[in-house]
């Protein structure tokens, strides 16, 4: 802590830090406060930069036409280039089955997940998190062709 | 759930095909934040799944 009063540093650690403040007056009879601060340091759950191979992501096809997917790395990216689809075209149609990959651990509970997304196509894409298995998850998606953007879970 | 579909919120918006969305999905508890290029785009309280992993998708 400087003399001023900033505490400073850099935390290494993940986990939640207390800090006990304690507030002194200058009058002859000392008034005396106390305040908490909490520090919440978050670790960095996981990071891709697609060099190499998919092993850490699993491809699964649940889109019934014009498939299988076709996934792979180019010049650090993930590309999916099939038409896969489900073969349902009305925009109401929720389940917009096609294909997906997904990374991680079952256990990540709070976190920020954040990408860049592309799509050369008109068709649906997008991301899905808290992802347990092929029956209960949350899924985003952008559709140009059908001009929705929305939030499914399953 | 479990195998159900439903919607928990949508617009009517399309995206612009070719075009880089830096997409951040924050999930805090029950709370959702859905944000393309800095800007929210959903912003929702749903506790159905309180864990899992992450995704790309196409379909």
């Amino acid at each position: 802590m400087s003399s001023s009063g900033i505490l400073s540093g850099t935390p290494v650690l993940e986990g939640q830090y207390r800090f006990k403040v304690k507030i002194t007056d200058s009058s002859p009879i000392p008034q005396i406060n106390y305040q908490d601060l909490w520090l919440y340091v978050n670790a960095n759950l996981f990071e891709e930069h697609f060099s190499g191979s998919l092993g850490q992501w699993t491809i699964v096809d649940d889109g019934t036409e014009t498939g299988p997917s076709k996934w792979n790395i180019t010049s650090g990216q993930l590309v999916q280039s099939s038409n896969i689809w489900d073969g349902i075209s009305d925009a109401n149609q929720i389940a917009k089955l096609g294909t997906y990959a997904y990374a991680g651990d079952t256990l990540w509970h709070n976190y920020e997940y954040i990408l860049k997304l592309r799509s050369s196509d008109d068709d649906g894409f997008g991301v899905m998190f808290r992802f347990i298995d092929n029956d209960n998850y949350y899924r985003f998606s952008m559709d140009k062709q059908r001009a929705y953007r929305r939030l499914v879970k399953k | 759930m479990n195998g159900v579909f439903s919607t928990v919120t949508q617009d009517n918006v399309a995206y612009t095909q070719n075009s880089t969305y830096i997409a951040k999905i924050s999930v805090i508890e029950d709370r959702i934040i859905i944000s393309l290029n800095d800007i929210v785009v959903f912003d929702v309280e749903d506790a159905s799944l309180t864990n899992g992993r992450i995704g790309v998708y196409c379909g």
